[in-house]
């Protein structure tokens, strides 16, 4: 059974930062499932933009050792608040990620 | 040395733990301090003028925070008062504290920070090139401007602290940065402020810098010169270097900086250290001044008034074709858009289908999995609220008389959950700014009125 990223950190969340980014902080429980994240190469940048439709130049990583997560930041699909909005606080956007594939 | 303690409980209205703050005023905290507002919730609560929390909780928070500031006399500090933080939520506000303060028969010097822009001084601003977007945002024009209901700045320390030192005992601020809150008293004391930011930031959410946060338990910061300790005041809640150190990235898009309209609370240099199992200590935290300070405009215009409808569909043929019946019933409801006088530009018509696609959109990769039943939130925004109600009729009724799948025989297709089966969401707003006005002195947005109570 491949590990998913939703194993080695269920506690993913994601919400805005502001109404113009997306932002999904990926904590772990230890510091070894953090490099064992990080050296599997999954989480990168074209990745992220596949999932996401955005072009992947526009995608941040950061890897945030004291709280042992990684922190992932994108442009919203369009700015939180239009007539369309499907999610304000942009607080469910994160389930695709549970299913990455680690290793 | 110098040593400040800042308390602090999260967003006034969602409650706190009493006895943590019993606790907590028992460590002789030098002020209190509480966030009262958010972008969260959307454009609504600033265009509509009104807070969305509900009065009586707000009123159980302000008064126990009041009567222990007055006790202790010291500082209790409300920024982004009543969600939005513009005139109407601030006088919501104060009305509420007022009527604390009168029941609890307490008399103090309050400050009132107004963040509110008029469209003129948004508008010279925008002819001087002083306004840029934040993200993808277009650029603010003076039409936009123009249609906002409201127009608000979010306030730095400096507002704070001018208040602080006209004496106020309370301070309601209108929209203001979380930090900002507590930042102050620390600036003020002269903590540098690289450690007074960071501390304010790490205190900002309240219980969200521990690990229980449904406890509620507030939050206290000793902040000195060369760093801080946070802790919980709740007996039972702990912080942790993984609790305390989340909320420097939370809600922000870079774990290493986080903007405030005078600098950056630079953070790639702080070192978190759990002293005990419920204390974690940071140093090494570092502010960058901006070249020139910016505050963040907000500003919310009316777009139209939604009215809508929930319904399910649990046929499985009308499923499988269900893009095809969806724009059938869009086709019709045009067509009866124009029979009655409402063109096309006039009004949206959205069809959210919950249990397919409704949360994620084009973004979401399981759209095409097999579904047995989906909810059909049929959504309608029009000029008038009278055209809103009138096209969302039309859509129901012809939605119930289509054939479910061409060739077969028209059989109600909704299931309606509620009699009348039409919510009258009322006026629609949108961030119609969302961007940074650059300011010679970050005072300047803002006026600061002394009340008296």
């Amino acid at each position: 059974m491949p590990i998913r990223l939703g194993d080695l950190a269920p506690g993913l969340k994601c919400r805005n930062a502001g109404a113009s980014w997306l932002t999904f902080d990926i904590p772990f429980s230890t510091l070894e499932d953090l490099e064992l994240v990080i050296r599997s190469g999954a989480i990168n940048e074209r990745m992220i933009a596949e999932i996401y439709g955005v072009p992947f130049e526009h995608v941040s990583i950061y890897v945030y050792k004291p709280a042992v997560a990684i922190k992932v930041t994108l442009p919203r699909a369009s700015a939180a608040g239009g007539v369309d909005e499907s999610d304000f606080d942009g607080a469910q956007q994160f389930a695709p990620l549970l299913d990455v594939e680690i290793a | 040395m110098t040593e400040v303690r800042l308390l602090a409980n999260g967003m006034v209205g969602n409650g706190f733990s009493y006895r943590g703050f019993e606790a907590g005023l028992a460590r002789m905290p030098h002020m209190i301090g509480c966030d009262a507002g958010t972008s969260d919730y959307g454009p609504g609560p600033l265009g509509g003028g009104r807070s969305i929390k509900p009065a009586s909780s707000v009123r159980r928070d302000m008064d126990i925070m009041l009567r222990g500031a007055r006790k202790l006399n010291i500082p209790l500090i409300f920024g982004s008062c009543g969600v939005a933080g513009a005139a109407p939520h601030l006088e919501e506000t104060c009305a509420i504290m007022k009527d604390v303060a009168r029941e609890a028969g307490l008399n103090f010097r309050m400050a009132i920070i107004h963040s509110d822009q008029s469209k003129e001084s948004v508008k010279s601003a925008l002819d001087r090139g002083d306004v840029r977007p934040l993200g993808n945002f277009s650029h603010l024009t003076a039409e936009r401007v123009d249609q906002s209901a409201h127009i608000v700045a979010m306030a730095g320390a400096a507002p704070f602290m001018d208040a602080l030192e006209a004496g106020a005992d309370v301070i309601l601020a209108g929209r203001a940065t979380d930090p900002a809150i507590f930042a102050c008293v620390a600036l003020r004391a002269g903590i540098p402020p690289g450690v007074a930011w960071h501390a304010a930031r790490s205190i900002d959410k309240g219980s969200l810098a521990t690990t229980d946060v449904g406890g509620g338990s507030p939050v206290l910061a000793t902040v000195t010169d060369d760093g801080f300790i946070i802790e919980p005041t709740k007996i039972g809640s702990v912080c942790t270097v993984k609790s305390v150190s989340a909320l420097t990235m939370y809600e922000n898009p870079d774990p290493w900086s986080i903007h405030q309209p005078s600098g950056a609370i630079s953070t790639q240099f702080a070192n978190f250290e759990q002293l005990d199992e419920r204390r974690v200590r940071v140093t090494g935290s570092q502010f960058t001044p901006a070249p020139r300070p910016t505050v963040k405009l907000e500003g919310a215009r009316i777009v139209g008034y939604r009215c809508s409808s929930i319904v399910g569909i649990r046929d499985p043929r009308l499923l499988a074709a269900l893009d095809d019946f969806l724009d059938r019933l869009r086709d019709l409801t045009n067509r009866g858009a124009h029979s009655v006088g409402i063109s096309q530009d006039e009004y949206s018509l959205t069809f959210r289908v919950y249990g397919r696609n409704a949360v994620m959109g084009d973004r979401e990769p399981m759209r095409d999995a097999p579904i047995h039943e989906v909810g059909l939130l049929i959504d309608v925004v029009a000029r008038t609220e009278a055209q809103s109600e009138t096209l969302l009729q039309r859509c129901l009724s012809s939605g119930a008389k289509l054939e479910p799948v061409v060739g077969i025989p028209a059989g109600g297709n909704f299931a309606a959950p509620f009699s009348p089966n039409l919510l009258r969401l009322g006026p629609v707003f949108e961030w119609s700014a969302w961007h940074l006005l650059e300011v010679d002195d970050e005072r300047q947005p803002f006026k600061l009125e002394i009340v008296e109570i």
